[in-house]
């Protein structure tokens, strides 16, 4: 590997960790295609450098936003049983399902759900000012204690919510878990449009929470990749240390820039990397 | 209801300003000296002394075992911290999420 082969990966980790950062996704859907299509690295390299990339991206992003109190923590670890419990199974699944079924399937989700996401639900399921102190009173019901408030810095409001579907909460954890064990990704592109439209999650709070659960589902399939020997430290340490320096500039962006504008450009993304999965796997060589 | 819990917030931090030295340095010592690179990965064992005789790839292992590691601590930590706060349910779920993991990576190497 070249200085200038490194350089053009810190550069592409540098991008895809603002990317990951602001619509919490862990940047591997940005990572394996420029791996695997640019560099020509095999692509069981290219998925283990993507899982350490989104535990760099979780971490970075998370340190910080669970410090202002954006990453909802009991939400994060109640999901998170969840969610490692679907990657265990997904990884277990990937070993009977042909690459090309798997694509297919996953871009066609990602499709489906980049339309409502495009349209917006304007903040609903919370409020913008937090007079359930009182409720403290009384013991909480388990859901009511999932809720979350944080100051959003774009609005200058303080933001509060409450779970409102624990159930579509806990499947989609389960299903985006199964995607990461699958596909090496981290799962945040179907949890945090499904906490946010139906589950009463601001689009930020989703993100960070997602961000804040993301890297332990990685870790689990990690471990496997690095135990066989498919993690090569050059390719994998300069991508990690351009998504650590991406993230950290891209959890600060998501602090000033309007949740609609974050809407909008999280559904474009969705829709993208959709069309780019299907023309791979129509087209390409999928193993 | 509050939701800041520093410990965790500080086990990340931490994880991620060590890891990232390690793999800076790591890389740094590839560019400056491109004929000590190997294409193996270094056993554990040497770990520490490759990281002390400033071997590139030893050095950046060591960078991305630590980067590993953090969210195992983050959950632990903040296990610790529902416990704490007698937050009882949620330290329960917590130690299953690390029973979850433990048993992914026993699969795993079966």
């Amino acid at each position: 590997m070249t200085v200038l082969q490194m350089l053009f990966l810190m550069l592409s980790g540098f991008g895809a960790g603002i990317i990951g950062a602001l619509f919490g996704l862990g940047g591997g859907i940005l990572i394996i295609p420029i791996l695997a299509l640019v560099l020509k690295v095999p692509m069981h390299n290219a998925i283990a450098t993507s899982l350490l990339c989104v535990i760099a991206t979780s971490s970075a992003a998370a340190s910080k936003n669970v410090a202002r109190g954006i990453a909802n923590v009991r939400l994060g670890m109640t999901l998170e049983l969840w969610t490692v419990a679907g990657a265990m199974v997904g990884g277990l699944i990937a070993g009977y399902l042909p690459g090309r079924t798997l694509m297919l399937l996953f871009a066609t989700a990602m499709l489906l759900m980049s339309i409502p996401m495009s349209r917006g639900v304007e903040d609903e399921g919370h409020e913008q000012d937090s007079s359930a102190g009182n409720l403290e009173i009384e013991p909480l019901a388990f859901r009511d204690r999932l809720r979350g408030e944080y100051f959003d810095t774009a609005q200058n409001v303080t933001v509060s919510y409450r779970l409102t579907n624990l159930p579509a909460a806990m499947g989609v954890s389960v299903l985006a878990g199964g995607l990461s064990g699958l596909l090496g990704v981290g799962g945040g592109i179907l949890k945090v449009p499904v906490l946010s439209l139906y589950c009463g999650i601001p689009l930020k709070a989703a993100a960070a929470t997602s961000n804040f659960m993301i890297g332990v589902t990685a870790v689990a399939s990690a471990v496997v990749y690095y135990g066989r020997g498919d993690v090569s430290p050059l390719i994998t340490g300069a991508s990690v240390l351009g998504v650590f320096l991406g993230s950290r500039i891209g959890s600060v962006i998501a602090n000033y820039v309007h949740p609609r504008r974050l809407r909008k450009a999280f559904a474009l993304l969705m829709a993208i990397v959709a069309l780019q999965m299907f023309w791979r796997a129509i087209g390409g060589n999928v193993r | 209801m509050k939701q800041r819990n520093p410990l965790a917030s500080a086990t990340l931090f931490v994880g991620v300003l060590v890891s990232t030295g390690l793999l800076a340095a790591g890389l740094a010592q590839a560019i400056l000296h491109p004929e000590r690179l190997r294409q193996d990965l270094p056993p554990l064992s040497s770990l520490l002394h490759g990281i002390l005789t400033a071997d590139p790839v030893a050095t950046i292992n060591a960078g991305l075992l630590v980067l590993m590691f953090t969210p195992l601590a983050r959950v632990i930590v903040v296990t610790g911290e529902f416990v704490r706060d007698r937050e009882y349910s949620f330290a329960l779920i917590s130690i299953g999420v690390l029973l979850l993991l433990t048993m992914s990576v026993v699969i795993a190497t079966l």
